[in-house]
């Protein structure tokens, strides 16, 4: 029986292991080239039925280039040419070079050849092929011509994909003309696994859903997809998965592959730029060895004098006196040397070396004869052809020696003994130098360019801040981001992923999302795949040199000073990466182009913040108003910095506006091409909205609410003026600094009067200035999550204000103070404070407060003391003190008297109090009972959770920038009513005795902050 | 009567006649087991099989008494070796060259990808069917008596396992590779090293220089391929040889007990052992009706030759057939090695896990310390194990203590590995595997 079961399950086994070693067999003898190189000779063999010729001979094989590596390590190998058998062929490219009458071939205007139809292209005759039997109704047929045009498994007319000539690039005239491709190989330029022999592993993770994905969680990469979208939209935005994680380098699509191209071909500018650099190089080395040979001379002269008045010495005085004056004059020198005290000796250090050397020699003789001669020997072997007579005619009594060095060298320039410094051809080669630079800057937007996308991409590297974060090695210095130099030798997809979401691999990461459209990540992208420190274009010498002098601090043009200039720093911003991240209206054009009521249409129609269809949309249905309302496209503007930015870095603007991206492709592809219009709404939205993008603060208003010197303070440490910004500090010179101030102050003032004139014509109206002001960062809809605050990048987030426990726990007062003087470190401005002089606040207090009640009028329940919770304000504490029946120490017993008018002094409705001045308690009641008392009080109720665990907006209350932010009466409030929205309850009621209570603990809090502030010292006045 | 006379030599016509027995016989030095006799022949003429005796106790094809670990442990060591050499005519030992080679397999050279495969499938299942094998003799007390000194052959086993996996790992010479080895390579040299002397010893015997590069490929190259394989082949012929000579696989005792020296004749055969043997039983009767003992004599005994054989053979191909299975999926191959980008945590191959997660604890004790006392304590539990009962019988009652004890050890050992393996995130942090993982 057993016996039975195990002869047919060793059966059954070895049948399942035969077959199982077949599939391996078959995968192996079935392999995809073959396929493909099968298709290839069925194809040459219809070709050949068609044209009555024989079809060339083909061995059907693995095919492989070889290049040898030259210092004996792995071979190169790519067998891409395995399956691409037809790289060459001509009659498989559907277009052949355009030739005239005498068989020459047609240049077109670039001095490219024009292309034509192919009329020998193979794929068109099995198409041709395909409509005969069609029309015969020969079906069978049919299918199996159709089936040559896919490799089964793989996506529809694959093999028509691979059997195909190589494009002619440029102004090639037959494929692989100036890149021989025995000698490139293939993966050099297009990158990809050149061992692999299937698509998977040789072209490696490239298109969506062509590949295994990595089971990660993935965000969506952009707001919105269409179909519209381009190519590159699709291209490495998974990670791959368990079998290609191997493959690092997947082949390079579309303009992806300029990056290889990069590695040999520079554009124009650059080439220029690199010539200009070594002629700087030659000229600084000619200059070095003019400053050698002049330091030569200067030591001959000074020996030949220090000789002459040594002679001279001698002579007046005798070998013993002179040696003797030598070696004080050297003792005393060392002497002071050593007691830095004493006042110098009258010597230089070069000198006392010299007299030194020469007090050596001349110890070596006996008498003044002797010294004498051993002088003018020395003085003979420096210029053997000046004679001693007309060195000794030079000799008059001097104090020292180098006073006669200027007779010296009069002596030996008039009969041509001192050898020439050649330092003034340096300037020549200096100035040729700075011209071709010069002429460099001129071409960096010359069409001539090889690398367009490359061009661009660095352009938008600057454009987009980048650089301010990330190092590229020899090119920019920031130190927040990772550097960036060798960033080419990642994964594309990674690199993607940092673009597109940063947080994805680093949930810490502070780099915002910039919501780049495709267009842009593919530019962006491109030069980052280039940056691999593989340029061959320059000697290895040249790169050490321009690296080492970028190591100590060669200034880039974006660090050098600047004139203070208006167009100058809106030039600044929007080039050099403010725009990147902050909003600024101040890009109208010269003479307004909308009548008030078109204006106003145009701010109804298209609203600042619209998705990209909702844009199309809009456009779509309000064409031909857009056509009569909108009269200048972006391209007439006549504002001089758009005009400008268009001509010399026409990435910069549409990088901000990825809804206009969208807006005009999905226009394009509409039955009705209306893309045309996408240039007018975008000017108009510029002039109306300002100028880029919303990741920090919108600066409209910013240079009449914060002080000059805040801004600078600001701009040199960002993070000194607000404690949690992820603003980089700019690699720019203070003149800049102070250009971008004066930017700011200018455009904030006209900001401000313009928006006053408005408010005038039509009352101030709060809501409109909630929708101007505030909107911005707490939302159109109040919750928190304005434009700004999407990005997630303001700490802390904007509050929701249609939370009425929020609303409650502030209150009237204190919300009106934080609107004017703004909330010390967080976002939040001082809406009603100007800097300027002659210039109104932002908002006046009477505007402040009606936009206070408003705010509060429009949320239920905020000012009321729902379901008996208290309610902070002056006349609840009076009953809530005389219904407890308490009394405070130190409070007039009188019960007619406000108990809280003693504690907390009125408030002052005056701005730019600081908090200290009101709101908070009376010294008096900083005993030091109510201290102990409130430790005690805060170690029972606070402490568990303020304490000891420390996570989230907790430790707020350790926070001393925080807590001087707070008045007394806020923190009172927000014991008492508790903060409903973060989990804190109120301990209105736990507290035995409420509020008095809660004012122990205040002053508990308040005396530790004090005692923190002194111990360390920064928290005290760390803010202000 | 006899008339002696010499053997007739055959004619040229009888002897080409013969031609082809004579051959087969040259060979073969028995005939067609078609018979007890030949059945006996064929185990102890041929060189392959003459490890196994004759019969052996029908327990030693029930499938519940083993469930063939230890011969699928052999089958994979055989896969292995099999696999191993095929690998080997196709491989450079070369930094530069070892990975561009893995590129070749993946496509290039015939059958590569299989045989990489199955060779690094099969290494991962021996690791976890040597650990089964302990498991089970353990449990069924067969280590007790004379059996003692091949539980100690068994873990020496178990070490060369491990370290011939623990050398394979680097030869692909992919992050993967680097990274694990760099690690196995760190916690060894937690060991301590020669007092004075600025490298710990044990990681520089192990990679030959102070970073794992072209030294360490070479040795570990050597130790994968020639020495680790030696000496095991070796210890597995004396762990075969040990198990005959102690009679068999552990067992009970039978119920009932024939005396084993004598020796059965049935009597569709001829006398297998030679004439002499005190005859114990004489014919009582005649049954008519099939035998209730068919396949074994009365000792419960079966003829080597086909039923062990064959329980062998079929758990051979169900080896190989689930191997192969297992080769469908891809042996894992990552960038190229890359010295400068640690990945975040770099982890050892999953059977070290265990110790890596200790090592997370205490770089000493959890690299050095507790593995070797876990290795010292594994070969002295036969010496300590002073129970005489529960040889060859799953989990006996009075080993209460000793199984509860192993399988603690095990579980917390297996616990470990899982830890290190699926809850280990960046800086050897605690992650939850179904939560959001990113992988530097």
């Amino acid at each position: 029986m057993r016996a039975t079961v195990y002869q047919v399950l060793l059966l059954a086994s070895m049948a399942l292991v035969t077959a199982l070693l077949g599939v391996f067999a078959y995968r192996e003898f079935f392999p995809e080239y073959a396929t493909i190189q099968n298709r290839y000779v069925e194809l040459e063999e219809i070709r050949a039925e068609a044209n009555h010729t024989t079809a060339p001979h083909f061995s059907k094989d693995k095919k492989q280039i070889v290049i040898p590596d030259p210092d004996r390590g792995p071979e190169h190998i790519d067998r891409c040419v395995s399956c691409h058998v037809a790289m060459k062929l001509e009659h498989f490219s559907p277009t052949r070079l355009a030739r005239d009458i005498n068989g020459e071939i047609r240049l077109d205007s670039a001095g490219n050849p024009i292309k034509e139809a192919n009329p020998d292209y193979v794929w068109d005759l099995v198409d041709a092929k395909i409509a005969e039997y069609k029309a015969a109704g020969k079906e069978s047929e049919v299918a199996a011509l159709e089936a040559l045009k896919t490799v089964p498994g793989r996506e529809e007319g694959s093999a028509k994909l691979a059997l195909q000539m190589h494009p002619l690039i440029g102004a090639e005239e037959r494929p692989f003309q100036y890149h021989p491709m025995e000698t490139f190989a293939c993966s050099t330029c297009h990158s990809g696994n050149g061992r692999g022999l299937t698509t998977e592993r040789a072209h490696g993770p490239v298109y969506d859903g062509e590949y295994e994905v990595d089971d990660e969680h993935h965000k969506v990469n952009q707001a919105e997809v269409d179909s519209s979208d381009p190519k590159f939209a699709k291209v490495l935005n998974h990670k791959p998965g368990h079998d290609l994680l191997f493959q690092t380098t997947p082949i390079l699509t579309g303009k992806l592959i300029e990056a290889r191209c990069y590695d040999c071909h520079k554009n124009m500018a650059e080439s220029i730029q690199n010539a200009g650099k070594n002629l700087a190089q030659t000229a600084e080395v000619e200059i070095k060895k003019a400053e050698r040979i002049e330091k030569g001379n200067q030591r001959n002269i000074n020996a030949i004098a220090a000789s002459l008045w040594l002679s001279e010495k001698v002579k007046s005085q005798g070998l013993d006196a002179t040696l003797k004056y030598l070696n004080s004059q050297i003792a005393a020198y060392s002497a002071a040397g050593l007691e830095a005290a004493q006042p110098k000796s009258q010597w230089t250090e070069a000198e006392i070396h010299m007299l030194a050397s020469h007090a050596a020699m001349l110890s070596t003789v006996k008498t003044d004869s002797e010294a004498t001669k051993l002088l003018e020997v020395q003085r003979a072997a420096l210029y053997p052809a000046v004679k001693a007579e007309k060195f000794a005619a030079l000799l008059k009594a001097t104090d020292t020696p180098w006073e006669l060095s200027a007779s010296v060298r009069a002596l030996l320039e008039s009969s041509k003994q001192l050898a020439m410094p050649t330092a003034p051809f340096a300037d020549k080669i200096y100035e040729n130098a700075n011209s071709m630079i010069k002429v460099a800057s001129g071409l960096a937007t010359g069409s001539e360019d090889l690398c367009p996308t490359i061009t661009s991409g660095e352009s938008l590297y600057f454009s987009q801040a980048c650089y301010a974060c990330h190092t590229i090695q020899d090119l920019s210095k920031g130190k927040i981001g990772p550097e960036l130099t060798l960033i080419g030798n990642a994964y594309p997809w990674w690199i993607k992923q940092s673009l597109m979401w940063p947080q994805a691999k680093l949930p810490s990461s502070q780099m915002p999302t910039f919501n780049f459209d495709h267009v842009e990540v593919e530019k962006i992208m491109t030069f980052l795949m280039a940056q691999r420190q593989k340029d061959q274009t320059m000697g290895a010498m040249q790169k050490t040199r321009s690296q080492s002098a970028w190591l100590a601090g060669g200034k880039k043009p974006w660090e050098e000073a600047v004139s203070v200039d208006l167009d100058n720093a809106l030039y600044s911003f929007a080039t050099e990466g403010c725009a990147a991240c902050h909003k600024l209206d101040a890009f109208e054009e010269s003479k307004p182009t909308m009548t008030a009521a078109e204006l106003a249409w145009f701010r109804k129609t298209f609203p600042e913040e619209l998705k990209g269809s909702e844009l199309a949309a809009a456009i779509t249905a309000n064409a031909d108003a857009v056509r009569k309302n909108l009269r200048v496209s972006l391209a007439d503007t006549s504002n001089k910095v758009l005009a400008d930015l268009l001509g010399s870095s026409p990435d910069t603007i549409p990088s901000f506006y990825t809804a206009f991206h969208f807006a005009e492709r999905k226009l394009k592809s509409q039955k009705e091409d209306l893309s045309g219009l996408v240039s007018y709404v975008l000017l108009a939205h510029i002039n109306e909205y300002g100028l880029g993008r919303d990741i920090g603060p919108r600066l409209h208003t910013s240079g009449v609410y914060r002080s000059e010197a805040w801004l600078m303070q600001h701009f040199r440490a960002p993070t000194s003026t607000s404690p949690k910004s992820i603003m980089p500090p700019m690699p720019f010179d203070d003149s800049k600094f102070v250009s971008l101030t004066k930017a700011l102050q200018h455009f904030g003032a006209s900001n401000t009067k313009t928006q006053r004139e408005e408010r005038s014509l039509s009352d101030f109206k709060p809501e409109v200035a909630y929708d101007n002001y505030c909107a911005s960062c707490h939302g159109k809809d109040r919750m928190g999550m304005g434009p700004v605050a999407q990005a997630k990048m303001l700490y802390p987030l904007p509050k929701d204000l249609t939370n009425s426990l929020f609303l409650q726990g502030l209150g009237k007062e204190q919300a009106i103070h934080s609107i004017t003087n703004g909330v010390v470190g967080t976002p939040m401005p001082p809406w009603g404070v100007s800097e300027l002089e002659g210039v109104m606040p932002v908002l006046t207090q009477a505007e402040i407060k009606a936009l206070v009640d408003w705010l509060f009028a429009s949320v239920s329940a905020a000012d009321t003391a729902a379901d008996g919770k208290w309610l902070y304000n002056k006349d609840n504490t009076e009953e809530d003190f005389s219904k407890e029946g308490l009394t405070l120490p130190g409070m007039p017993t009188a019960k007619k008297e406000s108990p809280l008018g003693a504690v907390m002094p009125a408030f002052a409705p005056v701005i730019r109090q600081t908090p200290y001045e009101y709101g908070m308690l009376k010294a008096a009641y900083k005993t030091k009972e109510q201290v102990d008392a409130g430790k005690k009080l805060y170690n029972q109720s606070c402490a568990g959770c303020h304490e000891y665990a420390s996570y989230g907006n907790l430790v707020h209350i350790k926070d001393a920038t925080w807590m001087k932010s707070m008045t007394d009466e806020a923190l009172a409030s927000i014991i008492l009513t508790g903060k409903m929205p973060k989990g804190m309850p109120s301990f209105k009621n736990s507290l035995q005795n409420g509020e008095s209570d809660a004012i122990k603990i205040i002053a508990y809090l308040r005396s530790r902050l004090n005692k923190e502030g002194s111990e360390k010292g920064s928290l005290e006045g760390s803010h202000v | 009567m006899a008339v002696l006379r010499g053997t007739r030599k055959e004619s040229w016509l009888e002897y080409l006649e013969n031609l082809p027995a004579t051959l087969m016989r040259s060979i073969f030095r028995h005939n067609y087991p078609s018979n007890d006799v030949d059945r006996s022949e064929i185990v102890f003429k041929n060189f392959f099989l003459h490890f196994h005796p004759v019969k052996a106790h029908e327990d030693s094809i029930t499938f519940f008494r083993t469930m063939g670990l230890g011969t699928i442990t052999t089958s994979l060591f055989l896969i292995l070796t099999l696999t191993g050499v095929i690998l080997m005519f196709f491989y450079i030992p070369a930094e530069d060259r070892a990975y561009t080679i893995m590129l070749d397999w993946q496509d290039t050279t015939p059958f590569a990808m299989m045989f990489r495969n199955m060779h690094r499938w099969s290494a991962h299942m021996m690791v976890l069917f040597v650990f089964l094998h302990m498991s089970r003799v353990f449990y069924t007390g067969s280590y007790k008596g004379e059996r003692r000194f091949n539980w100690v052959v068994g873990c020496i086993l178990m070490v060369l396992t491990l370290l011939l996996s623990f050398t394979g790992y680097l030869l692909p010479w992919d992050q993967l590779a680097f990274w694990a080895i760099t690690v196995g390579s760190e916690i060894a040299g937690y060991a301590p090293g020669i007092p004075g002397m600025e490298h710990n010893i044990n990681r520089l015997m192990m990679i030959a220089s102070t970073t794992v590069g072209q030294d360490a490929l070479i040795r570990f190259y050597v130790l994968h391929v020639a020495v680790l394989p030696l000496v095991a082949g070796t210890l597995i012929g004396l762990h075969f040889w040990r198990i005959r000579k102690d009679g068999g696989l552990a067992r009970e005792p039978d119920p009932i007990r024939p005396d084993p020296i004598r020796v059965v004749q049935r009597s569709d055969t001829k006398e297998v052992f030679a004439p002499g043997v005190k005859r114990t039983y004489g014919l009582m009767e005649l049954v008519r009706g099939t035998s209730p003992t068919v396949d074994s004599g009365p000792n419960n005994t079966i003829f080597t030759w086909p039923h062990l054989l064959r329980a062998e053979l079929l758990i051979f191909v169900v080896t190989l057939a689930f191997i192969l299975l297992l080769s469908f999926i891809q042996a894992p191959l990552e960038e190229t090695a890359n010295p400068a980008k640690p990945p975040n945590p770099s982890k050892a191959p999953w059977y070290f896990l265990g110790l890596q997660e200790m090592v997370s604890y205490s770089a000493f004790w959890g690299g050095v310390g507790i593995p070797a006392l876990i290795v010292l304590g594994l070969v002295v539990v036969p010496y300590i194990d002073r129970n005489p009962k529960g040889s060859g019988v799953w989990y006996h009652r009075s080993r209460y203590m000793a199984v509860f004890l192993y399988t603690s050890f095990m579980v917390s050992q297996a616990i470990l590995v899982v830890i290190g393996t699926f809850f280990r995130g960046p800086n050897w942090g605690w992650i939850f595997p179904w939560l959001d993982y990113a992988r530097h």
